[in-house]
């Protein structure tokens, strides 16, 4: 994010020119008049677009990210690896079951992402630390919120036609057999939540250091420890704390999407995770203005 | 001095520091807040202390920077945050409904179900048995069940951290439900809505149903615990799918509340009574269970089953490829024919065994008006030997596929005289042909003649076991539907040591049996769902297709687009 997304936003068209009065002068006045105004009223109407249509500003950062990511032919090589996977697992899966079913598919995406998701997120913001353009970024009137909900957007955007890319998936099955299409659903709908979840803890993690190595590493992990919580749930014996580790296990509340019954728990606890990662990976940006 | 000071206040710290993290370390290694990390904790807080009082300014002007001031204020708004959602959670945790997006609605209540439920005036109490980890299937539907009416309460065991449950209930299997309610029970193994409906039925009817051993002519006793051909164990199976079970002594006739009868192949023939009472009882409708064993006399139960077109074989099933720890003479069945009764009978069954077994002919045609459908059968290997000497194929055996269970159902004409049959008494089996040491605890199959049924009634049958005065039902209902035969050509598969040998599922064969004997296989018409998913059809370059299209074409095509977009940015 070189340009400072955000600060390049248009003069609000909401704001016409008042030329009642430019009548009685001359030409030349009413030339630098104009040129006046037009300075003015551009740099008010800048400081009011950004403080006051937080959506637009959200809009132009995820744009802008989600465009910088596919401008880079590493992003392709992302979607690439993530597909042959999904591709083989999927076929392999197919093959050997004879079912129409992605149950077990959906499961093997969450694995694969686990590793690939802070591929994405790992320069989000180390790299705006790492080049100074976060200095940039928090002296602009933007909210950090947005910055982060922006970036979040952006790689979820991206995160999405990746998504997308398998739909052949349950199309083929469609051609060969009879999925329970209510399960698939269910299943997109669960793998969509626990990528943004994946974002959004790779995107914390990022705020927090100007390595994209570190940001890497640690994001993956993060994840892993939180994808198999359950088993440190178990061991804990059967208290409130292994139920609270169970609680917390990302793997065990991934099932009822998959199985085409989605729990409310389940889903209010993915976006949860989204919005605690997401918050205090705004908390982490704010600190940088009085660290 | 005023450098050594602080070298000592810094070195307070520290130790407070190390004594805090060991108080926390020794808790979660022993896992309890015992006597160790209790004094650890109490010294790490004490150094605390005495590193404040010591040194206060340092403490109070670390209060004073502006990292701290603002940093304070961001953790504190951080966990304000994530305790608020945290509670969000637990609140939702406890009131989460689910979303069905099945096509079939596999994870919804049928309307049958709902309506029992909402009637539900009595509460049933389910205990489940599952490992940690796999009990979220059963826990799912239990808690579909507990929504509809509080009435219902569940909880799931983990027998390993909890063994001291499934003692009490006398549970073996892992992945049982024992539903109860008052003094009735009934097990469940499988997790399907299906089931649960029924066993809640069952345990909230008013009605228990009766079924006989016939006693009295050799046949191993179900009051007999203690010897291994007792059928104790298979008593207390029946008891505990909320059966009421009752010796029938051989002088009596079938009374009216039996609901079903287990004739067993003794070491004395029938009484003549006994004959004219069971012919009787079957042309009226009746429903029994009838077993023989390797080598055991079978005239009259041949006569029994004549007319249901069923014909108990001499001799000894053997069979090399499917047996028990290679033991030819203990065939092991893994798929059933599904056809007709087969479905109820072999519903869930994994591996069944029967130890010096016969064989079962049929009549074909079968009679008229009758059904036969044969369940289990040894494997194409086998064969049917009447010689008693070593183990081998010979002139008069029978090539295999032997049947080994067989039901007979149908409308039997009039009640026929009967005619005691003089057939000849074979030897006690198992004398000839040796038990391989590779079982060593296989008994002769009736080489061990039974007490009379007072010899062993004293054997205490478990704790667990309900035995309260049932109100059962009577010959209207009991002989309603036709008559049903089971044959099993085999009498030591329902004894104490068969009934529950590991990884069998002989158990599960003798409940499937007398539910469909007794006409209890489902109390309710609750739909079943198909809960797996359709099959798929590849034929000939399908699967390449599937392959290279997903896992090369596609992604190929994502690199040639990152090419291009390379290339123009170049």
């Amino acid at each position: 994010m070189k340009d400072a997304p955000g600060l390049a936003v248009e003069p609000d068209p909401t704001q016409a020119p008042a030329e009642a009065d430019e009548a009685e002068t001359t030409a030349a006045e009413r030339r630098r008049a104009r040129r006046t105004a037009a300075r003015t009223r551009g740099a008010s109407s800048r400081t009011r677009t950004l403080a006051s249509y937080p959506l637009r500003n959200i809009g132009t950062i995820a744009g802008r990210e989600l465009y910088s990511l596919f401008a880079s032919p590493i992003a392709y090589l992302v979607i690439a690896f993530f597909l042959v996977m999904n591709g083989y697992l999927f076929s392999i899966i197919l093959f050997n079951s004879q079912q129409a079913s992605m149950s077990t598919s959906f499961a093997d995406m969450a694995i694969i992402l686990l590793f690939l998701a802070p591929s994405i997120t790992m320069r989000l913001l180390s790299e705006e630390q790492r080049s100074g353009t976060i200095e940039l970024l928090l002296t602009s009137p933007l909210r950090e919120s947005e910055l982060v909900l922006g970036k979040w957007l952006g790689a979820m955007g991206f995160y999405l036609v990746m998504l997308a890319l398998t739909l052949p998936y349950p199309l083929f099955l469609l051609k060969y057999g009879s999925p329970d299409l209510g399960q698939v659903a269910g299943g997109y709908v669960g793998i969509i939540l626990v990528g943004g979840v994946f974002l959004a803890i790779g995107l914390f993690i990022s705020s927090l250091t100007q390595n994209q190595i570190i940001a890497l590493a640690a994001s993956i992990g993060v994840l892993l420890v939180l994808w198999l919580f359950q088993g440190a749930g178990q061991s804990f014996g059967s208290g409130g704390g292994a139920s609270l580790a169970q609680y917390l296990a990302l793997a065990p509340h991934f099932d009822s999407f998959t199985s085409g019954n989605i729990r409310l728990n389940d889903l209010v606890y993915y976006l949860s995770l989204i919005v605690i990662a997401l918050f205090l990976a705004v908390r982490s940006v704010e600190t940088r203005r009085w660290r | 001095m005023n450098r050594a000071f602080k070298t000592l206040t810094t070195g307070i710290l520290y130790a407070a520091v190390v004594a805090l993290f060991a108080a926390l370390a020794t808790y979660l290694v022993s896992g309890l807040f015992g006597n160790l990390p209790k004094i650890l904790l109490i010294v790490g807080l004490a150094l605390l202390a005495a590193y404040v009082v010591a040194d206060p300014d340092t403490v109070l002007g670390l209060f004073k920077t502006r990292g701290l001031k603002y940093g304070s204020n961001t953790v504190l708004m951080s966990v304000l945050f994530v305790a608020i959602i945290g509670a969000g959670n637990w609140f939702v945790n406890q009131h989460s409904p689910s979303f069905d997006l099945t096509a079939n609605k596999i994870h919804t209540l049928s309307p049958q179900t709902i309506s029992i439920l909402k009637d539900l005036k009595q509460t049933v109490t389910v205990t489940g048995f599952f490992r940690a980890g796999e009990e979220q299937q059963a826990k799912d539907l239990l808690q579909l069940y507990a929504a509809q009416n509080s009435q219902i309460q569940y909880r799931i065991v983990d027998p390993e951290k909890d063994p001291a449950t499934p003692r009490q209930l006398g549970i073996i299997n892992l992945g049982t439900l024992v539903f109860q309610s008052g003094s009735n029970r009934k097990d469940v193994q499988s997790v399907t809505e299906q089931d649960f409906t029924s066993a809640i039925l069952a345990v909230t009817s008013a009605e228990r149903r009766k079924v006989y051993f016939v006693t009295g002519n050799g046949q191993p006793d179900p009051d007999d615990a203690q010897q291994q051909q007792g059928y104790n164990e298979a008593k207390i199976a029946l008891q505990n799918n909320n059966y009421v079970v009752d010796a029938l002594p051989a002088t009596s006739s079938v009374p009216d509340d039996a609901a079903a009868v287990i004739l067993a192949s003794g070491t004395k023939p029938l009484l003549d009574n006994q004959k004219s009472a069971y012919a009787d009882y079957l042309a009226k409708g009746g429903k029994m269970l009838v077993m023989s064993s390797a080598f055991s006399d079978v005239g009259d139960l041949n006569d029994l089953l004549k007319p249901l077109g069923l014909t108990f074989m001499q001799g000894i099933t053997i069979d090399a490829a499917n047996s028990l720890a290679n033991n030819p003479q203990a065939p092991a069945v893994s798929r059933y024919s599904s056809a007709g009764a087969g479905s109820d009978i072999t519903k869930g069954l994994t591996i069944t065994l029967y130890p010096l077994a016969g064989g079962i002919q049929t009549a074909t045609p079968a009679p008229q008006g009758i059904t036969i459908n044969a369940v289990a059968s040894t494997s194409d290997q086998s064969w049917l030997q009447t010689h008693r000497d070593q183990i081998q194929f010979r002139d008069g055996d029978t090539r295999g596929p032997i049947n080994l269970v067989v039901s007979a159902s149908g409308k039997l004409p009039a009640p026929a005289s009967s005619s005691p049959s003089a057939s000849p008494s074979g030897s006690a089996p198992g004398t000839l042909i040796q038990n391989p040491t590779a079982v060593p605890t296989l008994p002769p199959a009736s080489a061990t003649p039974q007490a009379s049924s007072s010899g062993a009634a004293q054997s205490a049958a478990p704790a667990a076991t309900p035995t309260p005065i049932p109100a059962v039902t009577g010959a209207d209902v009991n002989l309603a539907g036709g008559t049903r035969v089971v044959a099993v050509a085999d009498t030591d598969w329902l004894s104490n040591q068969f009934l529950d040998f590991p990884q069998t599922g002989n158990r599960d064969l003798l409940v499937n049996t007398i539910n469909y004997l007794a006409g209890n296989q489902a109390l309710v018409s609750v739909p079943a769902k198909s809960t797996s998913p359709g099959q798929v059809l590849l034929l000939g370059s399908d699967a390449n297709l599937i392959l290279f299209t997903t896992a090369l074409f596609i992604p190929l095509a994502v690199l040639v687009l990152g090419g291009f977009v390379w290339w123009q940015r170049r």
